[in-house]
Parts: structure tokens; sequence; C-alpha cells
């Protein structure tokens, strides 16, 4: 709760619609006890007085009737009844979207159709015809203002709670002994909470403009009763002559909808988690280097190397080392797999090496990293993308959320290869048929032109490959390539690796949690926790004989097959 | 003491319900076994496979389209939702989805203890107490969100919230895929230990032979919904007669 109001207050918009807001509360509360004359009372011959003359702060209408004893009494009225309709909207709408969101099907067909129908209406013509068929009148226009806003209330509640209904908690809940009415009371409700708040604190300034719209046009204040609009259209009469009639009404309507809407911005930012982490914006092409940053001096010819590479993610109040001084060698032809547990920092050694690491937050420290006698660190944005999937590429854990939903697998094979090189269609096309013989594809005229939810996951996986490999590049850097798939279809996979690295002379980084999977592909092992290689050196030895504590905890626990024997011919 | 008779499962694609003609999905078919007191029964296979669906089933989360549950010779289908909660309980894979996010520990294992055994409040409490003691969690846990604990603490919190039913049958569904491997190999030695403290039977779902092998003393194997093998945990490894089961030992890395 803390929290939140501390991010109100820090915006300030929102802090000004709270302002506005509070001075509201304090006047409607107080307007009782002003000691203001009867807002009724009329009086023909002070008609239109100006305001600031001797009876009138802020003149009179064209009955002689006190406009700052209207306006307050005119301001609690329209607020109440803006409330009460965003209440009955918000607890309506939301029930409806619970029931048909957590029950589903029938329910949910015939309830939100039924919306549907009433979203098929302009709001205020929908809100005129119910006014019209119940009666003109301040009860009867909250009522249609309030069923006009339920459809929005519904509709983003179902949304919510159909995600909600079958995820692994509800269920728990069920096991757990729960009644399906308890469900909803107890786990749900309080999920929903943030949205039906959210929703209400948007929607209420545009509800009190809509109750003041109905009075402003006869159907909802009747005379002598004052409210905002009632008073704006009898205002109308003498907007040129006497403005201030007109005018201070108005100005009344446009603070109190600027407060609430500004204020509820504010309360939305604030409880929408997607915005709770900073700025929305998109990360840049390189990640970003420390100010300052002091390039290292040294020439190295290896392969690719890596010295003390750090990497940092800073967020508004606190900073984390996601790797710390990671040291690291490839050469020509090698397989090195980074081991560890999640949150180890494999990833972003992974993602720093091409600067991919999102920034913000992230952000590069210290470090040099050489490839072929050029510092990684130390190029411009277009070497990079030259390098980038030409030179060094990426197959990532799951193919089904890098892959084009809409594209077929061919087309985006064939975006990769010509992104790096200028080819004619013909060659182009025999050139991705001969990528996917080569990820063992065993018939790539029809794969070519199927869609990537129309593949197995094995499959994805190895059209993944198939464009990491477009453009022999000399690295390719596997992150978890086979943790989503079956070990049936992971053994495959591992063996397609294998071989490419054969033919290819490839050098792979792989990426993995399993040791069991690393020690099949790879020559040398560097075991990383908490941002640091605790242990690097070649696998045999790493397996056998390793040195450091962590790393023998994790082979001790790796789960091995013990009582097979033999391999079976299957 | 449990016997699975004959279940199976349909569901019906709703793609174009608008114009009747769903496709029928068989994702279980006919699929029979008994767990004995003491038991770990594996059940293994590829992702959709049926395993899950087979453990829900089980649990009573969801009903078979065909087919029985029978305890102790009384058909479990028979039963209110209560009854057979209290009979058999489940354990999801992903620990931090099966917590509600809004709730307190406390919040959430106070759920079985109220409308599975009906306990006032302190002594709901004091087995609390004892069950966080058994899957060695401290007492200041209680007092945390979902977001506060790692997964291994809530896997360990989800186990809690089993045993507090005093369920002879817990089924695990994948309960360690989602954890590191020491810390899985963690709550699978407190499982083991959590067996022999309060006698219970495990039904074990995982993809995961190595993890099985180790675990479980009886193995079922399912391949496209159907148990293509099922036998104890050492004939089935060291005599597959499967294609299939000799297969997935094949490419155990």
């Amino acid at each position: 709760m803390n929290v939140l109001f501390s991010k109100i207050i820090k915006n300030k918009l929102a802090l000004l619609g709270g302002i506005i807001l509070f001075i509201l509360l304090l006047l409607i509360i107080t307007t009782p006890f002003l000691n203001l004359s009867d807002p009724n009372a009329i009086n023909t011959s002070d008609r239109f007085s100006l305001p600031f003359t001797s009876n009138y702060l802020l003149g009179a209408d064209h009955l002689g009737r006190d406009i700052l004893s209207r306006v307050m009494w005119g301001t609690r009225l329209s607020l109440a009844v803006g409330f009460s309709a965003a209440l009955i909207a918000a607890i309506l709408g939301s029930f409806i979207g619970i029931i048909a969101g957590y029950f589903g099907g029938f329910f949910d067909n015939i309830l939100m159709r039924s919306v549907d129908v009433l979203m098929a209406f302009p709001y205020v013509l929908l809100a005129l015809a119910i006014v019209a068929v119940m009666g003109p009148g301040l009860f009867n226009s909250l009522i249609a203002v309030a069923i006009v806003n339920i459809p929005f209330f519904a509709r983003n509640v179902r949304g919510i709670s159909l995600a909600y209904a079958k995820s692994d908690f509800m269920i728990a809940a069920k096991i757990s002994g729960r009644s399906t009415f308890s469900c909803i009371i107890f786990e749900l409700l309080p999920n929903l909470i943030p949205t039906i708040i959210v929703a209400f604190s948007t929607t209420i300034g545009w509800m009190i403009l809509e109750t003041a719209g109905l009075s402003f046009l006869g159907l909802g204040s009747q005379p002598p009763q004052a409210d905002l609009g009632s008073m704006l259209g009898e205002g109308r009469a003498s907007l040129i002559v006497h403005s201030h009639n007109s005018l201070i009404p108005g100005l009344m309507i446009l603070f109190i909808v600027m407060g609430f809407n500004l204020f509820g911005d504010g309360i939305r930012d604030a409880l929408d988690p997607k915005l709770s982490q900073g700025k929305l914006g998109r990360s840049k092409a390189l990640t970003d280097l420390k100010k300052n940053f002091v390039f290292s001096e040294r020439c190295s010819k290896s392969f690719l190397e890596v010295n003390d590479l750090t990497t940092k993610f800073i967020r508004n109040n606190y900073e984390i080392e996601a790797i710390k001084k990671v040291n690291l060698s490839l050469q020509k032809g090698e397989c090195l797999a980074i081991v560890g547990e999640s949150g180890s920092g494999k990833s972003v050694t992974a993602l720093s090496i091409t600067r991919l690491v999102a920034s913000p937050p992230g952000i590069i420290t210290e470090g040099f990293i050489n490839y072929k006698g050029t510092d990684l660190l130390n190029i411009n944005l277009q070497t990079m993308q030259d390098i980038r999937g030409k030179k060094i590429s990426y197959i990532f854990q799951d193919p089904q959320s890098t892959l084009h939903p809409l594209q077929k697998v061919g087309s985006q094979i064939s975006e990769i290869v010509i992104n790096h090189k200028i080819i004619n269609k013909v060659k182009l096309n025999k050139e991705v048929l001969e990528l996917l013989r080569n990820v063992k594809i065993k018939d790539p005229e029809r794969v070519v032109n199927l869609y990537p939810h129309q593949l197995s996951g094995g499959m994805r996986q190895r059209i993944g490959i198939a464009m990491a490999i477009a453009n022999k590049p000399d690295i390719i850097i596997a992150d978890e390539p086979t943790t989503a798939l079956d070990v049936t279809v992971q053994a495959k996979i591992l063996s397609i690796i294998n071989d490419l690295k054969r033919e290819l002379n490839l050098s792979i980084i792989f990426i993995s949690h399993d040791l069991n999977v690393v020690s099949k592909i790879s020559d040398n092992i560097a075991v990383m926790f908490n941002g640091e290689i605790v242990e690097f050196g070649k696998t045999k030895k790493i397996l056998n004989n390793p040195n450091n504590q962590y790393t023998k905890k994790l082979i001790k626990s790796s789960p091995k097959l013990s009582l097979v024997k033999k391999k079976y011919n299957a | 003491m449990l016997k699975i008779d004959k279940i199976s499962k349909f569901f019906f694609d709703e793609g174009n319900s608008i114009f009747f003609n769903s496709k029928k999905v068989e994702a279980v078919k006919n699929v029979s076994i008994e767990i004995n007191t003491g038991d770990t029964l594996g059940i293994i296979g590829e992702s959709g496979s049926g395993k899950s669906t087979l453990a829900k089933i089980i649990a009573g989360i969801h009903n078979p389209s065909k087919g029985d549950i029978i305890f102790k010779g009384k058909s479990l289908l028979n039963l209110s939702q209560r009854q057979r909660n209290n009979l058999i309980q489940y354990v999801f894979q992903d620990p931090s989805n099966s917590l509600n996010p809004r709730k307190t520990m406390m919040q959430s294992l106070l759920v079985p203890t109220t409308y599975l055994l009906g306990l006032t409040k302190d002594k709901a409490y004091a087995r609390i107490k004892d069950i966080l003691k058994s899957v060695s969690l401290p007492l200041e846990t209680l007092n945390k969100y979902p977001h506060e604990l790692s997964g291994g603490q809530a896997q360990r919190i989800a186990i809690a919230r089993s045993l507090l039913s005093k369920s002879p049958i817990i089924v695990l569904d994948e309960p360690v895929s989602a954890l590191d491997v020491i810390i899985q190999e963690q709550i699978l030695l407190l499982l083991k230990n959590l067996k022999k403290e309060f006698n219970l039977s495990y039904i074990f779902i995982s993809h995961d032979l190595a993890v099985v092998e180790n675990f479980c003393n009886k193995i079922a194997v399912m391949f496209h919904g159907e148990f293509v093998e099922i036998g104890n945990t050492k004939k089935i490894i060291n005599e597959p007669t499967h294609e299939y089961t000799k297969l997935l030992i094949n490419s155990v890395p």
C-alpha cells in the first residue's frame, strides 16, 4: 500500500489530480455547514447579478438564485450520482465478467453476447433511450448511465477471470476443499480487485460527464433541483450575454473530470505491473557500455577470448551484477559448455558476447571480448550487425517464440540468407532446401511451405538450427536448445548439432543446466555459479575430477540411469 | 489399495463448436493399473502422451469419460469432491503458479485444514506447524507471499499443503522438473522421507527416466494415451519389451 502511495505521489499529474479531488471532497463535505443561502430561493430583482457583487460571490442566475450555493450543492449531487453509477456499473459488470470468465462455455456465450448487444449502441443514445422509457429524473438517469457502462467492466473482468479460472492455484484451492463459491470469493476476487479499481478510477470521470450530459438535456435532475448539468442547460439560454451563468458550472465539471482522470491514470500506472518496471520503451540495438568505459589495450590473435566481462542490471534504485569478471576461451571447431542453475548468469554471458543484453537495464561495465583480433565491445552497430547471424549466430531454447508465427518457415530462413548476401531466387531456394537437408529434414520441399505451428517442437528446433547455420558462421551460441524437448527428440537434436559441428568445423557455446547433456557434446566445460565461473576445464577432467565444491555438488545431484547395462536396438 | 479400471478420457476440440463438427481427441485410452500401499508408481512418457491428464483424473480434477477408480473396493466417482480430496492429493509442476499470488502461505495452508479437516484455528495452526517442520521450513515462511519464496521453498509449501489433509495417496505431477538439479535432489529426498514418516503412496508423473529410476519401485510407460509397458523398475529398465521404452532408455543422456 505504501509503495502504491509513493508511486502516485511521484507522478506529478496524478498528484495534481489528487489535490483537485481532495479540495472537491473538502468542499462537498463542508457545504451544509457553510451557511450558504438557499440554492432554490428565487429573487427575481437580482436576476443575472454579476460575480463579486454585494450578496452574490459568484453572481445570480436567470431567476436570481445564488450561483455559488447552487454550484456547491450541484457538485455534491453530480458527484454522488456519478459515483453511485460507477459503483453500480462496477459491481454488476464485475459480477457478469466473473460468471462469464469463470464458468465459460454456455454462460460465457449468453452473457457476453448480451453485453455485445449493449455495446452495439452508441453510449449516449442508449442512455437516452433508457431514460426515455423510464421517464426523466435523476434516479433514472443514474440507472441509465450505470447500465451503459456495465459492458466496460464486464469485458475487462471477464478476460482476467478467464485466465485465472484455469490457473493452477485455483485448482489447488479446489482440491484443498474449497467450494466453487468460496473459490470465486476468496481466491479469484483478490486477484481481480486491482483491475476493477483501475477500471473504476479511469471511468468515473466519464460517468460524471454522462450524468451531467443527461441533466443538460433535461432528462436528469428536474427543476428547481440544481446539478451541474442542469445548471449548464439553464445557463445556455443566456450564454452570450450572461456567460458567467454557464461558465461557472462548466468550469466545475472541467475540474471534477480532470481531477478524476489524472488521478485515475495515476492509479492505473501504479497498479499496472507492466508499467511498474519504469518507463516503457524499446531496448537498444547494442548493450550500453558504462560511461568512461576503459577499453582493453590488449591485442589477441586467438579465436574467441572473453576477459573479465562484467554485466550489470541497473534500475532506478538498485543494481545487480549479473556476471562478474567472466573469463572464457574458445578455439575453432571446439564446443564449450556453460553449465549452471537458473539465474547463474549463463544466458547473460551468451548475450553479452554480441552485446544483445537488453539495455536498459543492462550495462556492460568491464571487459574485453576478442574475436579474431577485434574487440567486440569496441565496434559500431554496423559492424556488429555484420557479425551477428553471419559470424556468430544463436539457437534459442524455445523456437516457438523466436519464429515468426505468420510466416512460412522457408521464407524465414531465406530472409536470414539475403540479409547477409546478394543471391538470386533460384539459388536462394536451393540453398534453403540444402539447409533443411543439413538438419536432417527428410522432405524439405514440403516443410518450407509450413508455418511454425504446423511443426512439432523437434522440427521447429531443427528450423532454428538451420537458421543459425544459414550463413556458415564461425560460432554458434546455443542457449538451452534441447530443454523444452522430450528426451527422444533431444537425443536427435544433439546428434544433429554434433554432426554439423564436425562437418562445418563449427565452434559452439552450449548453454545448459543439464550436465548429462553437456557431457555428450562438449570439449570444455565452464561451471557458473552466482554470476561467476567457478571452474573451467576439459569436460572429462571436470566430470571425473572436479575441484570446486559447487561442481562436485552439481555432479552428485544430477540424476543418472544406473541400472541400465546396455544399449538397446530400438 | 487403489485400482484404476479401464480409464479413458476424450476431449472435444471446441474449434468450430458453432457448427457442431468438433473433433474427438482421445487423451487417455483404456488405462488400467493397481497401486498398493507403500508403492511409488512412476508414470513416464513424452509431452502429449496423456500422463498429466491421467494424473488429474486420478486426483479428481477431471472426470474420466469411461472407466472407474476404485479405492479399497469403493468407487471414488460416487464420492463428493471433498471426500475424494481427503483420499488423494495432488502436487503441481510449477510451485509458483500453484500458490495464490495474493495470499500468504498461512492463508493458503489454512484452506485444507479448514475445509478438508474442519479444524478450528488453534488446532489448524498446530497441525500446520508440525507439517512445516516435516518439510524443513522455518515458521517465518508462513507470513510470506509466493513471490518472496524460491522455487524449492514454494514446492515445499505445496507439498506441505498436500500433506495437511492426511491423504494416503499423493499424485506428484512433475514436481521437480521446474527446479534446478541440486534443489531437485533435495525435494526428492524430502519426498522419500515423508513417504516413510506418513506411510504414503505416490503416483509420480515424470518425463525423466533417471529420476523415475531412483525414486519409483514401479513404472508405467505411457505412449499416445496408452500404457505400453507396466512393471517393476528393475525389470522395465533392464528388460524393456516395447520399442518406445527401448528408445526412451537409449535417449537418456
